[in-house]
């Protein structure tokens, strides 16, 4: 599951306050194939090893390496799983245990060879490795025998993956699981041919499956991507494969990336920026017109939330942490991260964008809160002197935001002590065994656009502590059932159907305010074509974007 | 005593030193409250997975058992899991950063072009600048001249080198579009290019830190034109120019000198603020990139590297100090 | 005629104010003669000499005219100034150390001026350099060519500054106070050197000088500037012999001159004992080789040398502040001073009592304390408030943001329990005692003159009424007739309060006058000690004797003989 680093948010389109390029959401003014489209990065490296990638299937590693399936992110849809390699999205019998692949035909490594299920068992059972570790590992833990398995290099093969023939390959996982095809579309379903696989090079020179290779690697520089010749549009249903050339500039600081990108000259004109544009341009913006069509704001996307630590004191009340939901100013929060083009504000858990989500509020206020309400409730619970420790981190936006929360819930007559602390500090204490918060900020965009990743991680009981993300540390075990069906569930329908009520009886127990869907506002060059951003995941689809000739 | 006993203590003191250094590193890091190894640990990070990635990367020992390895792969080279997919860091290994997949001394020797390119372009550009200026001023005292060479030092000294650096890239990146707006062009790719994309930042650098120079250079050649000696050389019959130039000016450069071998060394350390603003991947990039990620084997490198350099600096001032001060002996 | 000045008037020009350095100076010199300009500090006489060099600031203001074999230098372009400077006229300052540029060799240097007024190969400079080194008389030119300012001694410096001043033969040799830093016996060469060379090579030379001494034995006539004016102007026989001008008479009165030496006073308890002292500064270099010394209560110990003798070395030691190798400091512990206290004479300073003295050898070793300052700060404190110490140079040695009375009643404060208005008390009764009036308490050392300063730190050295008392050359800064009346307070305060002191001076004139007794070091020992009268008088040793025959005296006849007789000097 994917913690957005920066809570930047969104809109939700269905309700038409979509602030992408209504153009390219159209469908119109697209770009045409060739070119030299240029990505401005602020981190210096990228790793190209399925193994140890955690990328979004839309951006840079979809460029280079396709899996079983993949994500059909469009501006304005919600986001869908679809083929990839495979002809379908897989086959499960024995309830949800088993699930069966067949590839394409037509599918070629750029020298040629074809590209065979073994090369896909290979790649799966080499993310076991220790040495190959830090990538997304959904999988290790639903395959039968993935607990102990400790990769192809040491450990054999791996008897729960199965490849009967060339074309196919089959699943064995210990439980049901429904959401099985979003799994197939993690970086470490990628192909990796064996005779091809040197472990230390491979992040650099990875063997490509989608329509470029890597031509060269500067570490801390640059990257360019290259066309892969033996890459076939017919095969792909996602990939625009628009530009010849696709040059990576890592290392950019985000004021002079954004600055670039503002005056829009030269070779500048061809390229986008990776990362969020800093709020200082973001004003800048304001008031330079081509700069202002050229931003785009994504759709309201991951949800940032207040989470309320259940086992502490009087907030194992759900009274009291109900009076919590109206205490809290929405709106203030939403000022503090940046106003309307920072988020939308939030009532439910499964974020917009997510199939299967229905919108409600279970508190129903102004959007500022309803401090009367709350002080109501506290009554009825008996607390009059409540003293609440709120853990933030230390960089002025999330001060800044912690402020607006604290403000709001002193108005309940609650006393909030702010702690400020290093994100390195705040992630150790809220997924840690030592939880010393009563409340904590947090924000949430799963790492794959199903229900499953809104709530099985931050409400499971099995994800409190030791590294999980159930930071209100909430353990209900009518809830654990619940996912637990949702989970087993390979009818996408019915699937989402649990998920949706899973939300509502979480929410009953209010261990989380849910405060705004962030959004992510990027900016592009004159010259680039088809570039949107989506609710989920709120990231440019590096797969679609084309350059005018 | 000899040169040599000397160049061998000096370079005993030097080694001890770095090896405090580097304990203190160690251990700062260690008390730190990430684990390191949940960077390698992937999602999601079950403690199962987080202990693997532990002790494949060495992690799970107690701090001076890491150290220890890390003082015997700095001889001997290390490697880090097994079979196939183990990892190799040669002789002499400074740690290997999992984050990057390659071993700290090749980032190091990778990244310090980059850094060693700025610094010393900006360095000798500092130099020039604000040694010419501090002269001139001082020559020139209480005119115009003096006035605003100071006052231009003033606001070199106060202003932040992030805003001088984006300002410059504006002016002249954007607007008058005369030079690159950032990135790094190796030497030996292209000189020119090269040059052409250290322009900016050498000067944004150079004059920020010409400032501070000029400053010191004035007030060294004011005290230094009063010397006795300044007065015997005009009464040999001197002309002015040679008695700034040769008799007062390398007085002056002494403790100048010593000053800017300082700053040099730690400047070659990591040019931080000037490599983030022109996109170059020098050593302080680096840094700061493996703070933000708990690398801890390249901040430990770094850092060290770091050391060693004001070390050496410090070392060639002492060498260069006594060159220019006779009176200055082993 | 050689040089000719005639009314020259020079002014500054400081905040908008005008102040003049010199008015209405005129004298003339020829060729191979000797021009002394005789004054103390602030007569004018070293301005003048810069207005001749043309090098005077761009603040000054200079009227009159100033010629040079018939070429008047006023106004002269700045190019022919540089022509004649080093060229026509070769110049030698005072402190040769500060005086050469340390960073270059002085051959570098000498051949420098060489090339600027000649065009020469550098062999043939090389060669030049090493002939001028040998002319003034070095031994060894090569090496001291290629040998760093700081390498050489003073003597062998000022030498090669005449070297190169003679370098392109000049007309005029301008000496600023060519012997001011140097040691009698350097002095005395260099200006034998000086007089050797006025009849070798034809120059006229301008003397500048405040030393009566110096100008007995080398000049030809003389110059008396008095706060900018020409005060007399005479041949030096008739100017010794006749002074004609009151202020002439003054400076020639203030000069110390050999004569009656005090007699010893009876002898009292031991107060400081000094026993083989060793003071080593590293492996290599021995600053004091085995010294015994003592001295009893009421006695003044003359100790003398030349600079390295290591006799200041003697006085940091008891100051506490240099560590010793060996040996022993013993000084009486709780006190002082027996017959002569200062509470049973007349002396205005009473309210402290001094405690009946000990025998040093029960007393306090500062030797061996200060080997541990730290460990041993309290009794080292305790130590240092028997001993007042008076340094050579008052301007650094007082705290310039303190006032002169705050500076007074500093060890009051740090040593002694006295009520805050008991401390204006004692300090007003000081300031008395050093003839300052009360009202000088409230100034800042700055607003003081050199005399007044040393007075100041008189008082504040004798503020506790210690036993001993360390004078380190506490007259070296000050001009003869600001010397003379300091002297002349320190004999009557050591009548008065009655402390023994240990009178650390270059100056042989000044210990006579004012020391029991005398010691000769030289290179770290003791080479001769005993009664003045006996030291001084009639010497033993060859050093004193040679001391003794360096000093050039204020009467040029005299120092004729003197000289004729003189012992040749060893270098």
């Amino acid at each position: 599951m994917r913690r957005t680093a920066v809570a930047l948010a969104a809109t939700l389109i269905l309700t038409g306050c979509g602030a992408n390029d209504p153009k390219a959401a159209e469908g119109g003014d697209s770009g045409g194939k060739g070119g030299k489209l240029t990505i401005l990065s602020a981190s210096t490296d990228i790793n190209f090893d399925p193994a140890k990638s955690q990328n979004l299937a839309i951006t840079t590693l979809g460029l280079v390496l396709r899996r079983l399936t993949t994500w059909d992110i469009q501006a304005g849809k919600e986001a869908t799983v679809v083929p990839d390699l495979a002809t379908d999205t897989g086959t499960s019998s024995d309830g949800g245990k088993t699930w069966t692949y067949t590839l394409k035909d037509g599918l070629f490594y750029p020298d040629g060879s074809p590209i065979t299920t073994a090369d896909v068992k290979y790649g799966l059972e080499r993310s076991f490795a220790a040495e190959l570790s830090g990538g997304l590992g959904y999988h290790k833990g639903l395959l039968v025998g993935g607990g102990d398995y400790k990769g192809p290099y040491t450990g054999g093969e791996l008897a729960s993956i199965e490849t009967p023939d060339a074309k196919t390959i089959v699943f064995k996982l210990n439980a049901p699981y429904g959401d099985w095809p979003w799994i197939a579309s993690m970086p470490a379903f990628a192909p990796v041919p064996k005779a091809k696989d040197d472990p230390k090079t491979y992040t650099q020179n990875p063997v490509a499956s989608g329509p470029y290779q890597v031509a060269s690697y500067q570490q801390g520089t640059s990257v360019v991507l290259k066309r892969n010749p033996k890459w076939d549009a017919a095969t792909d249903t996602v990939r625009a494969a628009g530009p010849d050339e696709v040059v990576f500039q890592l290392g950019q600081d985000a004021t002079v990336a954004a600055q670039r990108l503002i005056a829009d000259s030269g070779d500048d004109k061809f390229a986008f920026g990776a990362g969020f544009v800093p709020p200082a341009q973001l004003v800048q913006i304001e008031s330079n017109a081509s700069a202002k069509q050229r931003l785009v704001t994504s759709d309201a996307g991951a949800l940032a939330y207040l989470a309320i630590n259940t086992q502490r004191g009087p907030l194992k009340d759900v009274k009291v942490r109900q009076a919590l939901q109206y205490a809290v100013d929405k709106k203030a929060f939403q000022v503090a991260s940046g106003g309307a083009v920072g988020g939308d504000i939030a009532t439910t858990l499964i974020t917009p964008g997510i199939a299967g989500r229905q919108e409600y509020d279970l508190y129903p206020a102004d959007p500022s809160g309803d401090a009367e309400k709350a002080k109501q409730l506290l009554t009825e619970a008996g607390q009059s002197k409540l003293s609440l420790v709120l853990l933030s981190e230390n960089d002025p936006q999330s001060l800044a935001q912690a402020q607006a929360i604290q403000q709001g819930i002193q108005r309940a007559g609650i006393t909030v002590t702010i702690k400020p602390a290093d994100e390195n500090t705040v992630i150790e204490q809220t997924t840690g065994d030592k939880p010393d918060y009563d409340l904590a900020i947090s924000s949430w965009q799963p790492d794959f656009p199903s229900a499953n990743g809104n709530i099985q991680p931050l409400f499971g009981t099995s994800e409190i502590g030791g590294g999980g993300y159930n930071i209100s540390r909430y353990s209900v075990p009518e809830v654990d059932t619940l996912i637990g069906q949702a989970l087993g569930e390979t009818d996408a329908a019915k699937a989402q159907a649990l998920w949706a009520q899973a939300d509502k009886r979480i929410l009953q127990d209010a261990p989380v305010v849910p405060l705004i869907y962030t959004k992510n506002s990027f900016l592009h060059g004159s010259n680039v074509k088809d570039f949107f951003v989506a609710a989920f995941p709120a990231y440019p689809n590096y797969l679609k974007v084309t350059l005018s000739n | 005593m000899t040169t040599l006993r000397f160049l061998g203590l000096r370079l005993l003191g030097m080694a001890g030193t770095l090896l405090v250094i580097s304990v203190l590193t160690y251990a700062v890091f260690y008390l730190l409250p990430t684990d390191p190894a949940m960077l390698s640990c992937g999602k999601p990070c079950t403690p199962a997975r987080l202990a693997e990635a532990s002790a494949f990367m060495g992690y799970d020992k107690p701090w001076w058992a890491q150290y220890l390895d890390f003082l015997a792969g700095i001889v001997t080279g290390r490697h880090f899991g097994s079979g196939l997919a183990a990892v190799d860091c040669a002789a002499p290994c400074f740690g290997f950063s999992f984050r990057l997949n390659t071993p700290v001394t090749e980032l190091i020797l990778d990244r310090a072009p980059v850094t060693f390119s700025i610094a010393a372009g900006a360095a000798v550009l500092w130099l020039i600048i604000g040694v010419s200026a501090g002269v001139a001023a001082a020559v020139k005292r209480g005119t115009a001249v003096d006035r605003s060479a100071m006052l231009l030092s003033t606001v070199g000294v106060s202003a932040p080198s992030y805003l001088v650096g984006l300002l410059g890239i504006l002016l002249f990146g954007f607007t008058l579009d005369m030079v690159p707006v950032g990135g790094y062009v190796p030497f030996t790719e292209s000189p020119v290019d090269w040059l052409w994309h250290l322009v900016l930042p050498w000067t944004v650098l150079a004059l920020l830190s010409a400032a501070i120079y000029a400053r010191l250079t004035r007030g060294q050649m004011i005290e230094v034109l009063g010397e006795d000696y300044i007065r015997t050389a005009r009464a040999k019959g001197l002309r002015e120019r040679r008695v700034i130039g040769r008799h007062a000016l390398r007085n002056v450069l002494i403790p100048v000198i010593t000053v800017f071998g300082l700053d040099l060394g730690s400047l070659l350390g990591g040019a931080v603020i000037t490599e983030r603003v022109f996109s170059m991947q020098g050593l302080g990039a680096l840094l700061i990139d493996a703070v933000n990620t708990v690398d801890l084997p390249v901040i430990v490198g770094v850092t060290l590297f770091s050391a060693l350099l004001v070390i050496v600096a410090n070392f060639a001032v002492d060498l260069v100090y006594s060159a220019l001060d006779p009176r200055v002996s082993r | 005629m050689l040089l000719s000045v005639q009314d020259l008037t020079i002014s500054f020009e400081a905040g908008g104010d005008l102040s003049e350095a010199t008015r209405g100076v005129a004298f003339e010199l020829r060729r191979g003669r000797v021009l002394a300009l005789v004054g103390e500090s602030g007569s004018g006489k070293s301005v003048t000499a810069m207005a001749i060099l043309g090098l005077l600031p761009g603040t000054a203001a200079v009227r009159g005219s100033i010629t040079l074999e018939g070429e008047q230098l006023l106004g002269a372009a700045p190019d022919r100034l540089r022509e004649l400077r080093g060229g026509r006229i070769g110049t030698v300052f005072q402190e040769p150390m500060a005086a050469f540029n340390p960073v270059f060799t002085i051959g570098d240097q000498i051949g420098e001026a060489i090339r600027t007024h000649r065009r020469l190969t550098s062999a043939a400079v090389r060669e030049r350099v090493g002939d001028l080194l040998g002319t003034v008389g070095l031994d060894d030119p090569e090496r001291i060519a290629r040998s760093y300012p700081h390498q050489l001694s003073g003597g062998q410096l000022q030498r090669s500054m005449i070297a190169m001043a003679i370098s392109c033969d000049p007309v005029l040799l301008i000496a600023d106070e060519p012997t001011t830093a140097l040691d009698v016996t350097a002095q005395a060469g260099i200006l034998d050197l000086l007089r050797e060379l006025r009849g070798r090579i034809d120059t006229a030379i301008l003397l500048i000088t405040h030393d009566m001494g110096v100008v007995a034995d080398l000049a030809d006539d003389v110059v008396v500037l008095e706060n900018g004016r020409v005060v007399e102007c005479a041949p030096v026989a008739r100017l010794f012999a006749e002074p004609a001008h009151e202020y002439t008479k003054t400076l020639l009165d203030a000069v110390p001159t050999f004569g009656a030496t005090r007699p010893a006073p009876a002898a009292g308890a031991g107060i400081l004992s000094i026993r083989d002292l060793v003071v080593d500064y590293s492996s290599r270099v021995r600053a004091v080789g085995g010294v015994s010394l003592e001295i009893a209560a009421g006695e003044v110990l003359g100790l003398v040398g030349e600079s390295g003798s290591g006799k200041s070395t003697i006085g940091r030691v008891l100051a506490g502040l240099t560590p010793v190798t060996s040996g022993a400091a013993l000084v009486a512990g709780t006190s002082p001073v027996t017959s002569t206290s200062p509470v049973t004479s007349t002396s205005p300073v009473a309210g402290i009592s001094p405690v009946t003295g000990t025998s040093p050898a029960a007393g306090i070793d500062i030797a061996r304390l200060a080997r541990h300052p730290w460990r041993n700060a309290r009794a080292l404190r305790r130590a240092r408030s028997g001993i007042g110490i008076v340094f050579q140079d008052p301007a650094s040695s007082l705290n310039p943001r303190r006032t002169v009375a705050d500076s007074i009643a500093e060890p009051l404060v740090l040593h002694r329990d006295l009520t805050v208005a008991q401390q204006r008390v004692r300090v007003g009764e000081l300031l008395d005692a050093v003839q300052l009036p009360a009202a000088m308490g409230r100034r800042y050392p700055h607003e003081m003159s050199g005399g007044q300063r040393q007075r100041v730190a008189i008082a504040r050295a004798l503020a506790l009424n210690p036993p001993l008392l360390i004078a380190d050359e506490p007259t070296s800064a000050l001009d003869v007739s600001v010397q003379a009346r300091i002297l002349a307070l320190f004999r009557s305060l050591q009548d008065d309060f009655g402390f023994a002191c240990l009178f650390i001076s270059h100056d042989l004139a000044v210990v006579e006058q004012l020391a029991h007794r005398v010691a000769v070091m030289h290179r770290g020992l003791i080479v001769e000690q005993g009664s003045t009268e006996q030291v001084l008088h009639n010497p033993q040793h060859p050093y004193t004797q040679r001391l003794l025959a360096a000093i050039p005296v204020a009467d040029p006849q005299r120092q004729a003989d003197r000289r004729a007789a003189r012992v040749p000097a060893d270098h």
